[in-house]
């Protein structure tokens, strides 16, 4: 028996929750791990359907040639405000609270190891996400520079962004630090790390990362900040930097992004890495069959992080970095992908042969394997210079992007929230609605994304607003950009069962048994 | 597999007899969202209510802490290789390999910054001042003064330690003063200098028109400098808060774990300074 | 195995201060080597030492300082290996960080 139901008890008598002044006073005080993941979890599903809206506008704007919806401006907003959100609000924040939940159970820890600081963690998102969502910043969710500075666009939308950023990254860096020392000093007795579960070391190795690279965000983040609104000259080659001496002066925007890639390419990783983590734990369950190569699989997670911190350039190709630097960051790129076939492999071999429970959460680690793996093929297509010359700043990234972070982080997402359904409200999901929302997903993930691959290679640039013009040399653009956008309408409405399902079987779901995956 | 989770779970279900809220980290939060969004919008009303909100907060939380409300997780655990680590310890070291990322970005972006320009003097462009020139605009001696206050800051602090360790509380509540003391007399001499720089030398961290020139090398120095100086005033206050708790009574043989994390981050702010000041004062380009 | 953690901290605390910890030997070191670095800018005009070689002692002498620093003040010498590793292994990408910022 791997997941017994668990009873939520005891933190209800602390504070009764009959009233609603009860009800508000004890969520916003709880300080149980599981509680705290509750709430993250919640939040992070709520930035999902916000920033999910955002995109089927996106996605409606772009169905057919010209203007039709959106405004230019609305657009830039909605695409950066739809990459911030997915990103730091709802990847990072779920995979932070599904550990929060199951870490300290699976390694037998009676709460975090700082329960008030983990509240702490959670708190500030909030507020952060109010700051980023009023400001609306229309600079990307990578806000390059000098776009982001205070000459080109002016007023507080952007200090809104930077500011809210450096909360989201204070948050990650407690939850972060108090996440290892629960790992490293609460497991259970005997519990040593080669007994430690697979989702476990998943998320030591993301917060290892965490710790790691997110201060280097907050730095640039007020590094820019303070162009914005002292005027230090720190990526800016002109303006508020050199009125007096003219262009040429010596700011650079490179160091924005060296810096800002320094930590948002490991970010993919502390995206992915817990997703791995779930599939990890679903498959060996699900195939009735103990995991293929344990150890191999620990060590893999610590090789896909360590090399991630090796590859931050291969975003900075086009910018005119020396080829001495270039190099060695696509082969470390192209290295990545041996870690990661090594986890792919071995889920494949510790599904052979076994005895398949083709429930929902099985259903999704599926197809986590099959899209991550297109996603990962298309990171090392990529890392190719001469190719990345050709593809960089097209639909295809949009395409590889969305394939490793849908396909492989949400997917593996949505693999957990099936999976531990059952432990988390004692009741069972409804298993047709689960399909059918698996199936939708799947289908209309596929159509959006795969067609952008074929969007890209065109020539149509991301962050387009509209390709009327493009359209008398690429005709084709029109009806593939028309199937993607009828890909991701069903995407979205494929995501309603999801939240049905996950609400109503709360009350109405059948009691679970003991063991929901025997 | 199956039976670490097993195992792990019911474990898991003993631990909430004893659970107990707090507010004040809902309030903090509070605190950072107002703050943070007047930093934002330019409103002194809400950075003034953030701060007075973060005030309360940190009060708050402390005086939980002295009502002795305990939020450490009890129970046996397996702690290898970290025992003998206390998870507090942990933490602390764990939050200064985060800082030093930090101060790696800084250092970082100064180091770009000195690699685009060329050397002064240079006529018609931003240029990098060289500390053997005679009109190099930091005060060196004085800086070099200042680098031994922090540096005797650090050997009082680690004999405060030591002192509380041998369980001699005068003698420790002498030295936990005297790093107070030698960290507010840095600070001091460090807004000395700045405000020398600023109005004597036309050192800013923006270009002015008095010495255009400057205006990169003055970036890269308030930033790092500055970002330095905002973190001894941090371990300022909370040596404010070791003596005054020492003054009442608090610490001694048995109970110095607060002297030694705040001291772990007090050297760690030193050894900062120990890259700083030869980068900012004694490198040119 | 370590029983609660509230014991556990002070435990090797109270070994290690039985020993004779050279604090006031390592001030006078930092204090000295502060007195050389200073030098460094005036002595290299004088005798020509290039811009390479004076970043080089610099540096060079920064990071003694830090050791001495955070081996005796900070006690990492008398930490288990594991805590040793901790702030030093993540160098490695601090090293790697600042070296690709000065080549591009």
């Amino acid at each position: 028996m791997a997941y017994p139901v668990v009873q939520r008890t005891g933190a209800e008598a602390a504070y009764p929750s009959r009233t609603w002044r009860a009800f508000v006073l004890h969520w916003i005080s709880t300080t149980d791990h599981k509680e705290i993941g509750l709430l993250y979890i919640t939040f992070s599903f709520i930035s999902f359907i916000f920033a999910g809206i955002l995109a089927m506008f996106m996605r409606a704007e772009l169905a057919l040639p010209g203007p039709t919806i959106l405004t230019e401006s609305q657009y830039s907003q909605f695409f950066s405000t739809h990459g911030t959100t997915m990103i730091f609000l709802f990847i990072i924040p779920v995979f932070v609270g599904f550990g929060n939940y199951f870490v300290p159970l699976l390694i037998g820890a009676k709460d975090m190891a700082f329960p008030r600081i983990n509240a702490l963690g959670f708190w500030m998102l909030p507020p952060a996400a109010l700051m980023i969502w009023t400001g609306q910043a229309a600079v990307g969710w990578t806000g390059y520079e000098p776009l982001t500075n205070v000459m080109y666009t002016p007023g507080p939308s952007v200090d809104l962004w930077l500011v809210g950023l450096i909360v989201v990254g204070t948050s990650s860096i407690l939850g972060g630090a108090n996440f290892l020392v629960t790992i490293l000093k609460l497991r259970r007795p005997g519990m040593t790390f080669w007994k430690m579960p697979l989702f476990v070391w998943a998320i030591l190795t993301t917060q290892m990362m965490v710790v790691m690279a997110t201060p280097v965000l907050a730095s640039v983040l007020t590094l820019a900040f303070l162009d914005r609104n002292i005027g230090t000259c720190f990526f800016v080659t002109t303006a508020g930097c050199g009125p007096i001496f003219g262009a040429g002066d010596p700011g650079d925007p490179i160091l924005w992004q060296h810096l800002f890639w320094f930590y948002s390419h490991p970010a993919v990783y502390i995206m992915v890495l817990p997703a791995m983590g779930v599939i990890n734990e679903v498959i060996p369950k699900m195939s009735r069959k103990p995991i293929f190569g344990y150890k191999a699989m620990a060590m893999a997670l610590f090789g896909i992080g360590f090399v991630g911190f090796l590859v931050w350039a291969h975003h900075m190709f086009t910018t005119g970095i020396s080829v001495t630097v270039r190099a060695p960051f696509m082969i470390m790129t192209m290295v990545v992908a041996v870690p990661t076939g090594v986890k792919i492999f071995n889920w494949l071999a510790t599904m052979w042969r076994g005895s398949i429970n083709f429930k929902t959460p099985l259903l999704f680690a599926v197809g986590f394997l099959a899209l991550f793996t297109i996603g990962g093929i298309d990171g090392v297509y990529q890392a190719s210079i001469p190719l990345d010359y050709q593809l960089q700043e097209s639909y295809w990234v949009v395409a590889h992007l969305h394939y490793v972070l849908f396909g492989g982080s949400v997917m593996g997402l949505f693999a957990a929230c099936y999976f531990w359904y059952p432990t988390m409200t004692k009741r069972m999901y409804n298993e047709r609605l689960g399909q059918a929302h698996f199936l939708m997903t799947l289908v209309g993930m596929n159509l959006v994304f795969f067609t952008m691959h074929f969007i890209g290679l065109s020539g149509m640039l991301r962050r387009t607003f509209d390709y009327t013009s493009e359209l008398q040399y690429w005709p084709q653009l029109a009806w593939m950009n028309l199937l993607a956008s009828l890909g991701a309408f069903l995407l979205g409405i494929g995501q309603l069962p999801f939240f049905y399902n996950m609400i109503v079987s709360k009350w109405k779901g059948k009691v679970a048994p003991a063991d929901p995956w025997a | 597999m199956e039976e670490h989770a097993s195992h792990a779970a019911s474990a898991g279900d003993a631990g909430h007899a004893e659970h107990h809220g707090s507010i004040w980290p809902f309030v903090l939060a509070v605190a950072g969202g107002l703050g943070f969004s007047g930093l934002a919008t330019h409103e002194i009303p809400l950075i003034l209510a953030g701060i007075a909100i973060l005030v309360v907060g940190v009060g708050g939380w402390l005086w939980q802490d002295s009502r002795g409300v305990s939020f450490t997780v009890k129970g046996n655990y397996e702690e290898r290789p970290f025992a003998g680590i206390s998870r507090r310890k942990l933490g602390m070291w764990i939050f200064l390999v985060s800082e030093i990322f930090f101060f790696t970005g800084l250092i970082g972006a100064g180091l770009t910054l000195r690699l685009r320009v060329p050397s002064c003097p240079s006529v018609g462009q931003a240029c990098w001042p060289e500390p053997a020139s005679p009109d190099f605009p930091l005060n060196i001696p004085l800086t070099a003064i200042n680098t031994f206050v922090l540096i005797t800051s650090s050997l009082t602090m680690v004999e405060a330690l030591h002192a509380a360790q041998k369980g001699n509380r005068a003698q420790m509540k002498a030295f936990l003063f005297a790093t107070f003391l030698l960290g507010a007399t840095f600070v001091s001499i460090q807004v000395y200098e700045y405000n020398k720089l600023f109005f004597g030398e036309n050192l800013t961290p923006w270009v002015n028109s008095v010495r255009p020139e400057l205006g990169t090398f003055g970036t890269a120095f308030y930033a790092q400098t500055g970002f330095h100086g905002a973190h001894v005033t941090g371990g300022i206050l909370a040596l404010l808060f070791l003596n005054v708790k020492a003054w009442r009574g608090k610490y001694g043989k048995d109970d110095h774990e607060a002297i030694e994390l705040v001291g772990l981050y007090w050297h760690f702010v030193d050894v900062v300074w120990i890259f700083l000041f030869p980068i900012m004062y004694l490198i040119g380009r | 195995m370590a029983t609660t953690t509230a014991a556990a901290p002070g435990a090797i605390a109270r070994v290690a201060h039985e020993i004779k910890r050279p604090y006031v030997q390592v001030f006078g070191f930092l204090g000295l080597v502060t007195l050389i670095e200073v030098q460094i800018p005036s002595l290299g005009q004088t005798f020509h030492i290039s811009e390479t070689l004076q970043v080089v002692l610099l540096m060079s002498t920064a990071a003694a300082k830090a050791a001495l620093v955070a081996l005796y003040y900070m006690h990492l010498k008398y930490e288990p290996r594991i805590l040793k590793l901790l702030p030093v292994a993540p160098l490695a990408f601090v090293i790697l960080l600042l070296v690709v910022l000065s080549t591009a």
